[in-house]
């Protein structure tokens, strides 16, 4: 039992002092939307910027910033839909496997473009090496850059008077350039170090004293990013639980360090530039939420061993952290995990801000703060006030919206599951186990999490188109909303002085903590009572 | 419409992306990867120049002369070739009754095996429970008694 506590606390400390670190590179990036500070990085920049034609001078209003946006990953949806379809005249290395369906194909393309990573496929026999580099592995890169980014232009409008929030292909390039891609590359050497392969051997046929077949490729390269971005797509099907991606316990907590720097860097970014104790308060609320989360995870054991090379504490702890940050990774399937476990999971994804996956998890923190501060001024008669910003009516609807698309793009698609027979066709009987799975299928999807029970039993018609529409609402429609709510706030006056509510320290950070799980479990609880809670 | 702002720089992203992440990523890690090739390749186990197994993917195994993994994790490519060190211990009296090996020798290299586990995880790292890798185990069988176990291996045929 302690050396479980010892390793938690551990692999914690090193998230948040890594986290700290990068919250200084982070806190420049949002300050400095034009010219950075640094000459040697400034050299690089305008070097690519001018290759790729992107202006630094050119600040993007919301509209803008969210069309811009939605034209370069619409053009990756496109491109991964045609490639994926197309894999066996296309693969320039290793052998060809067949093409993907059109609907699996689209699922795939949005899966991975939205940071999601739903996988409706077995990785390992589906997909070609080229389409794992080509598709799978850049079209990570690609999602988690533009979560980050939009967060930078988020977090802009909260900091200064203006009316525009700054230059998406900017943000994106820098969160890419100098934040995502060097650390990967970093981790995946660790990982090889820890023992995940890295070749262009699609796969080795053993005939000895056993008779396999054993398959690799360029595993830590995909690995390294599948944690750090946030996406949780495995190379194989079995994802996390399989060796060649996670060999050790040592690697399981190096795989969850990874998940958790980025989220934790965010609020400690912000704190660096609007005050320490803001950063820390929302740091605050986002661990004491954590621990809750795993201590719900932790409570109920799994019958017998789950993993030997982990023991059953840490491959829970993984899962959780996974669903915490919205990954959607896992290290054992997620058949071998308790009730309580699933109902932690689920709460997670409901949640999606604690931390949250990289950039968006942190930007939902904010619908919860509005909330809360509408409901705390309802109740003491102020008007709610934020860092001496007032939040009028239209911010609050527009944090409402945010909030309620959540249930409706789960509901919605789990009732038609269930009621024209599309679960049943692939279940085979609906009662609270099967109707759990239809429930935490589009949970996964709409929280842009990624997690499975159906895996490749979903690779239906109904569920691959449904899902992939889940994705994308579940993806664009908030970020267009936050950033608007993010514009509303940079146009607003900034008085100086007491607020009438603190926004920070101990207290505020009790309130949240609160009004974050009652808001959750008020919206969310009769889907839960009548699936895992019901077992 | 701006042509420049949501068509061409999007494109010209798009193709430096492919390029950038798709390939030349991969391909610098293969090259990095090169110092610890045996991690690259795989983990590979590799007698007389033939590849037997993995030290990370357990196949089924049949033979009572090896250690076999447990069959209830498993997924497409194999099995997890970690146990407990008490299954592992039970496995003794088959091996060597099938084999002659003597127990002591047995015994010996699970736990040698299982506190090498141990360091591999930091100590600090280490799972719950005390675990061996029997994918080692057979290699040590396999290396230590060649006369006993090349006919096993089917190398030749």
């Amino acid at each position: 039992m302690l050396i479980h506590l010892i390793q938690t606390v551990i692999v914690m400390a090193i998230s948040i002092l890594v986290a700290y670190l990068l919250s200084k590179p982070i806190a420049t990036f949002i300050k400095y939307e034009k010219d950075l500070p640094y000459n040697n990085l400034n050299k690089i920049e305008n070097f690519l910027f001018k290759f790729l034609g992107i202006n630094k001078e050119n600040s993007m209003n919301y509209k803008e910033y969210l069309l811009s946006l939605l034209s370069l990953n619409i053009i990756f949806i496109i491109f991964d839909t045609i490639f994926l379809m197309f894999q066996n005249h296309l693969s320039f290395i290793g052998p060809s496997y067949k093409g993907l369906s059109f609907d699996l194909a689209f699922n795939t393309a949005i899966s991975f473009i939205t940071n999601t990573n739903l996988q409706h496929y077995i990785g390992e026999t589906t997909l070609s090496l080229a389409s794992q580099m080509l598709v799978i592995i850049t079209t990570m890169f690609i999602g988690s850059s533009t979560g980050l980014a939009s967060s930078f232009a988020f977090i802009r409008g909260f900091i200064r008077k203006s009316n525009s929030l700054g230059n998406f292909y900017v943000d994106f390039i820098r969160s890419l350039i100098f934040l995502i891609l060097p650390i990967s590359i970093i981790s995946s050497i660790l990982l090889i170090f820890m023992g995940v392969p890295q070749n262009f051997n699609p796969f080795y046929t053993v005939n000895s004293f056993t008779h396999q077949i054993i398959y690799s490729g360029p595993i830590a390269s995909l690995e390294s990013i599948k944690l750090l971005g946030n996406n949780g797509g495995g190379f194989f099907g079995s994802n996390s639980a399989n060796l060649f991606e996670d060999p050790s316990n040592l690697s399981n907590y190096f795989e969850m360090f990874l998940m958790l720097v980025f989220p934790l860097s965010l609020p400690l970014a912000f704190g660096r530039i609007l005050g320490k104790k803001r950063g820390y308060t929302l740091l605050g609320t986002i661990l004491i939420s954590m621990i809750i989360i795993i201590i719900m995870a932790e409570f109920i054991k799994p019958v017998g061993v789950i993993s030997y090379r982990f023991g059953n504490y840490s491959a829970i702890l993984f899962n959780s952290v996974s669903m915490l940050t919205n990954t959607g990774a896992v290290d054992t399937s997620l058949t071998a995990m308790s009730f309580s476990a699933i109902i932690a999971f689920l709460f997670s994804m409901f949640i999606q801000s604690i931390p949250g996956a990289i950039g968006l998890g942190f930007m939902y923190l904010f619908v919860y703060i509005i909330l809360t501060l509408f409901i705390l001024g309802l109740m003491v008669g102020k008007m709610p006030e934020f860092i001496g910003m007032k939040i009028n009516p239209r911010d609050v609807r527009l944090s409402v919206l945010v909030f309620l698309t959540h249930p409706l793009i789960i509901l919605i698609p789990t009732a038609l599951a269930l009621t024209m027979g599309y679960a049943y066709h692939v279940l085979g009987s609906i009662n609270s186990y099967t109707y759990t799975e239809v429930l935490y299928e589009f949970t996964s999807a709409a929280a842009n999490n990624g997690s499975s029970y159906l895996g490749y039993i979903g690779n239906t018609v109904f569920f691959n188109i449904s899902t992939a529409i889940v994705m994308f609402i579940g993806r664009y429609l908030p970020i267009g909303l936050m950033l608007a709510i993010s514009q509303s706030f940079s146009m607003k006056d900034r008085k100086k002085g007491l607020e009438p509510l603190p926004t920070e320290g101990f207290l505020f950070l009790a309130i949240l903590v609160f009004m974050i799980f009652l808001l959750v479990v008020l919206t969310f609880i009769p889907f839960v009572i009548i699936g895992p809670l019901s077992w | 419409m701006n042509i420049k702002q949501y068509i061409l720089i999007p494109l010209a992203i798009f193709i430096f992306s492919l390029l950038i992440l798709g390939l030349v990523y991969p391909l610098v890690l293969n090259g990095i990867g090169l110092i610890v090739k045996n991690n690259t390749e795989g983990s590979l186990i590799i007698v007389n120049g033939t590849i037997i197994g993995s030290y990370l993917i357990a196949g089924k195994i049949n033979n009572s002369a090896f250690f076999w993994p447990n069959y209830n994790n498993s997924f497409i490519s194999g099995y997890d070739p970690y146990i407990t060190v008490n299954q592992a211990l039970s496995q003794v009296d088959r091996i060597s009754n099938s084999t002659g090996i003597s127990k002591q020798f047995l015994i010996n290299i699970i736990y040698e095996n299982s506190k090498e586990i141990e360091q591999q995880n930091l100590y600090i790292f280490s799972p719950g429970e005390k675990v061996v890798n029997i994918m080692k185990l057979n290699e040590i069988l396999i290396k230590t008694y060649p006369n006993i176990y090349d006919k096993y291996l089917k190398i030749n045929s």
